[in-house]
């Protein structure tokens, strides 16, 4: 396989890219914003219930609340910017050679045999892309 | 014909359970509580705010009543109501008061807000939610200056609304009794009618913004019932 320079384009197949990203928004963040919430229920009705004293409560608990909040308001936006980022570089991982491998085995059939895939090293499908350049090899060995 | 059998003794049993769950709530409301002995605060519960304020059974034969004594602390005793009710539905509440000491406001400058909020005498009604920050109080008060009927939102939440059903130092040292409809309270501090139901009862004498010393009597705090015509 052979090595490959920076990413230029990030999004190289939206539809198949933006499946992944939808399915790693849904399994990371659904899951840590419902249980973070039922967590975060538990933890402060808890209190609240301790505390019983609605002054208590109010000058206790509320003003935690709203840091929270806040916290939250400022944090989630940061979380899913973050989160995005690494799903479409995850997502790219695969779109990336599959575009590559589209493209490529298109110039192979219109007879450029002496074309060999390249794809990067962390991408996925390394070792399908090896076979297909190891029976490149094969064929232009035995027409030789 | 076995599973009829397991059929009629569980509705046999539920049965009972709606018996002796009946007989409970028959039991709880009207909830009356009379100091009578140390005892008789075993189901109220202590919650601190600031401090703790000395809640105790004191005799003076005949009578027994709840002394409280705050030096410079705020804390409550709480009772929760086994079976929580619709204020429409029983909506008087009645007590006996004594107060033998008022905090002094006056040492307090600005007397705003949260400094001013000490009282020789509170009683609250809580209306409790499932989502504790919705959840509503009325706190009657005795109070030195405001006058009666005056009603105030508590510096500490939009949801506490502050009744003040007696005023000035004139009856202090006396039993005073208050009666009080929930329901019309409820409406004319919060301007509609409560959506939630009564969850429990509070007593509390501070003294903690003013840091001064307040103490108080209470006795025959009858919650939930009807006025009789």
């Amino acid at each position: 396989m052979i090595r490959w320079g920076r990413r230029r384009r990030y999004l190289i197949n939206a539809g198949l890219q933006w499946r992944y990203l939808k399915i790693i928004l849904v399994a990371i963040i659904l899951p840590t914003i419902l249980f973070s919430g039922c967590i975060y229920y538990l933890i402060f009705s808890m209190m609240a219930e301790q505390l019983a004293l609605p002054e208590s409560i109010a000058y206790n608990l509320a003003p935690v609340l709203n840091k929270i909040n806040l916290i939250i308001l400022f944090g989630l936006p940061v979380i899913c910017i973050v989160v995005l980022s690494w799903g479409l570089l995850i997502s790219h991982r695969i779109a990336g050679p599959l575009y590559r491998l589209e493209q490529d085995l298109d110039k192979i059939a219109g007879g450029d045999f002496s074309l060999r895939i390249r794809i990067r090293k962390k991408d996925e499908l390394g070792s399908l892309v090896a076979r297909i350049n190891l029976l490149l090899d094969k064929i232009t060995e035995r027409s030789q | 014909m076995r599973r009829f059998k397991w059929l009629v003794s569980f509705l046999f049993l539920l049965l009972v359970f709606a018996f002796l769950k009946m007989d409970t709530w028959a039991l709880e409301l009207p909830k009356w509580f009379i100091f009578s002995s140390e005892r008789s605060l075993d189901e109220w519960e202590n919650k601190i705010f600031k401090g703790r304020v000395i809640y105790e059974v004191r005799r003076q034969y005949p009578e027994s009543f709840l002394h409280a004594l705050s030096q410079g602390s705020a804390s409550a005793i709480f009772y929760r109501l086994k079976e929580r009710f619709k204020a429409e539905d029983r909506p008087m509440i009645s007590w006996k008061w004594k107060v033998i000491k008022f905090p002094d406001k006056e040492k307090i400058r600005t007397r705003q807000g949260i400094e001013k909020d000490d009282y020789a005498a509170r009683v609250y009604v809580i209306f409790p939610s499932i989502f504790f920050l919705s959840s509503k109080a009325l706190e009657y008060v005795w109070d030195e200056t405001a006058p009666e009927g005056t009603i105030c939102t508590s510096p500490y939440s939009q949801s506490i609304k502050l009744i003040v059903v007696h005023t000035g130092k004139d009856e202090s040292g006396k039993w005073v009794f208050e009666e009080r409809n929930i329901f019309n309270d409820y409406q004319k501090a919060f301007g509609h009618k409560p959506g939630l139901k009564v969850g429990a009862v509070a007593l509390m004498s501070d003294a903690d913004n003013t840091q001064d010393v307040s103490e108080a009597y209470f006795n025959d705090i009858k919650v939930g019932y009807k006025k009789e015509r």
